[in-house]
């Protein structure tokens, strides 16, 4: 098994005016997804991020206020899981509800050190 | 109202969790805030269910509930402190929030469980304005208590959304000439104020019983919001009221019949056609305790009496072992508080069965002329089963022919159309 890191970008929590009940569905796909990928062995283990933040940048470590980034490319959270192949991992982030409110889900395999 | 959430992570959460909060918050913060500040309360809410949504994806927190409580504390707290002085805040809150002496502590404890059962009433009570109609208070309901989206109320009412958008609109502007949330106190049994929520009350529930929906015959979410509401009146500061619990025992005699009242294919039964075994005993149980509730006190209203004859129909094993001289006798007394059309062929098919088909007979056709009933598809459809039971099939038949050409949606007509066949077979 190697490693993997799922970056999400955008999504349902950049959607403004959601209704309680629309959030509660889409919530109840997200436990689904991550129920799955726990009961299959891939050991997800994540971490959601707010929206606000702060970005240093350059050789005079600028910093500003906010990622800044375009609302759809805003990083939503990360999550780690153990999967067999780059394709697997792949495959098993098509089963992410974040493509309904237009987000996306970049999937990195983690270097090895050895 | 919320559970809580039991030790240990919760696999899933509690259904409806999300617009049960939502109302649940609202209702704490406009307390503090005041109604005119509503969509401040609004906002704050929906922020925090915002940052449930982010946060809850990979991993729910233990408690829930507690969780967005304290989301909606911090997020009030400052808007509280960033608006101190130009806000005008709730009148019987301001001095404890215009304070940082008292402010946290204030504001924690509107937001405490234990203080639900009475910001919710309260908040009911506000919402019911005697200027408003009773679709805008059924409205401001759905929207501010039970959390619902104006788009998800159009869907309930087989309304548009602009129309919802223009009712919740005129709410506001009420809502904003208040100071502060409605007292959760009553002078009298016959506080109109009380009357006036749990008329708004019964009309969510019978839209959900017996509404008008082409494709839901029942819609459940409606009537099981109706009887959660109702449980703020019976079981909170204003316990004592015998109406709100005969309307919660109409309810649950109602709602525990919900499982036998369509068959297979969607379409109605009548009483008489129906599997009485499926029936929800353990409604009916919790019926039979607000109607023994409902009894203390000298009074009868028509909640009563509608409380009554449900319960005759539970606890009947058919319907023809149905004390039909005990509805009859309920439905005189409801006829005499009210003389509507609708009370009176209700009660001439409760004639019919009490053994007097003639006398029903003659007054469901006397009814005729009444305009109120010549369009309601249950006039047509009574008067055929009392036509039935004389065994005047030719009649009979055409009487449910009308009933099913007036009928609101193809679940009622299918039923109506199949009393007709019915008919014609025995002829």
């Amino acid at each position: 098994m190697a490693k993997f890191i799922y970056v999400f970008r955008g999504g349902a929590f950049l959607e403004k005016g959601l209704s309680a009940g629309a959030m509660q569905d889409h919530l109840k796909l997200w436990g689904a997804w991550m129920g799955e990928l726990a009961k299959q062995g891939h050991q997800p283990a994540g971490e959601a991020v707010q929206q606000d933040g702060r970005t240093i940048r350059g050789k005079n470590k600028v910093m500003t206020d906010g990622p800044y980034a375009e609302l759809k490319d805003l990083v939503t959270g990360n999550l780690a899981i153990e999967a067999a192949s780059l394709d697997e991992a792949a495959k098993l982030a098509l089963g992410c509800p974040i493509y309904i409110y237009d987000g996306s889900v970049e999937v990195r395999p983690v270097a090895q050190m050895r | 109202m919320s559970e809580p959430a039991k030790s240990g992570k919760p696999e899933t959460l509690v259904a409806s969790l999300f617009r049960h909060e939502s109302g649940r918050l609202v209702a704490a913060l406009t307390r503090l805030f005041g109604p005119q500040n509503l969509q401040l309360a609004e906002d704050v809410v929906q922020e925090a269910l915002e940052c449930a949504l982010q946060a809850w994806k990979f991993r729910l927190p233990d408690n829930p509930a507690a969780w967005l409580s304290k989301v909606a504390r911090n997020r009030a707290l400052d808007m509280i402190r960033r608006g101190a002085v130009e806000r005008r805040f709730a009148d019987d809150y301001r001095e404890q929030l215009a304070s940082e002496w008292s402010l946290a502590t204030t504001v924690e404890e509107s937001l405490a469980e234990a203080s639900t059962a009475e910001n919710q009433l309260r908040m009911m009570l506000t919402v019911c304005q005697p200027q408003l109609s009773e679709e805008t208070q059924v409205t401001l309901i759905l929207k501010f208590l039970c959390g619902f989206a104006s788009s998800e109320i159009a869907a309930a009412f087989l309304s548009t959304e602009e129309t919802i958008d223009k009712r919740l609109q005129r709410g506001r502007s009420v809502l904003r000439q208040l100071g502060s949330l409605a007292p959760a106190t009553f002078t009298d049994s016959e506080d109109s104020r009380r009357g006036a929520v749990l008329r708004a009350l019964y009309l969510l529930f019978n839209e959900g019983y017996h509404g008008s929906h082409p494709s839901m015959p029942t819609r459940v979410v409606l009537c099981e919001e109706a009887m959660r509401l109702c449980a703020f009146m019976t079981e909170g500061t204003d316990s004592g009221s015998p109406q709100a619990h005969a309307l919660m025992a109409l309810m649950c005699f109602h709602f525990s019949r919900v499982p036998g009242r369509v068959d297979s294919d969607g379409i109605y039964l009548s009483l008489a056609q129906q599997d009485r075994a499926v029936w929800d005993r353990a409604f009916m149980e919790r019926g039979l305790a607000h109607l023994n509730h409902s009894a203390r006190g000298p009074e009868l209203s028509a909640l009563h009496l509608e409380a009554g004859i449900a319960c005759q129909h539970c606890l009947a094993p058919s319907l023809a072992a149905t004390d039909w001289a005990a509805i009859l006798g309920l439905y005189d007394l409801l006829y005499r508080r009210n003389p509507s059309p609708v009370i009176a062929i209700n009660r001439a098919l409760a004639r019919a069965y009490a053994g007097d088909p003639k006398g029903a007979l003659r007054e469901a056709v006397d009814l005729a002329e009444e305009p109120a009933l010549a369009r309601y598809p249950f006039y047509w459809a009574a008067r055929g089963e009392i036509h039935a039971r004389e065994n005047q099939r030719a009649a009979a038949h055409d009487c449910y022919r009308r009933a099913a050409t007036l009928a609101r949606n193809p679940a009622e007509e299918r039923a109506f159309l199949r009393n007709a066949v019915a008919q014609q077979d025995q002829r």
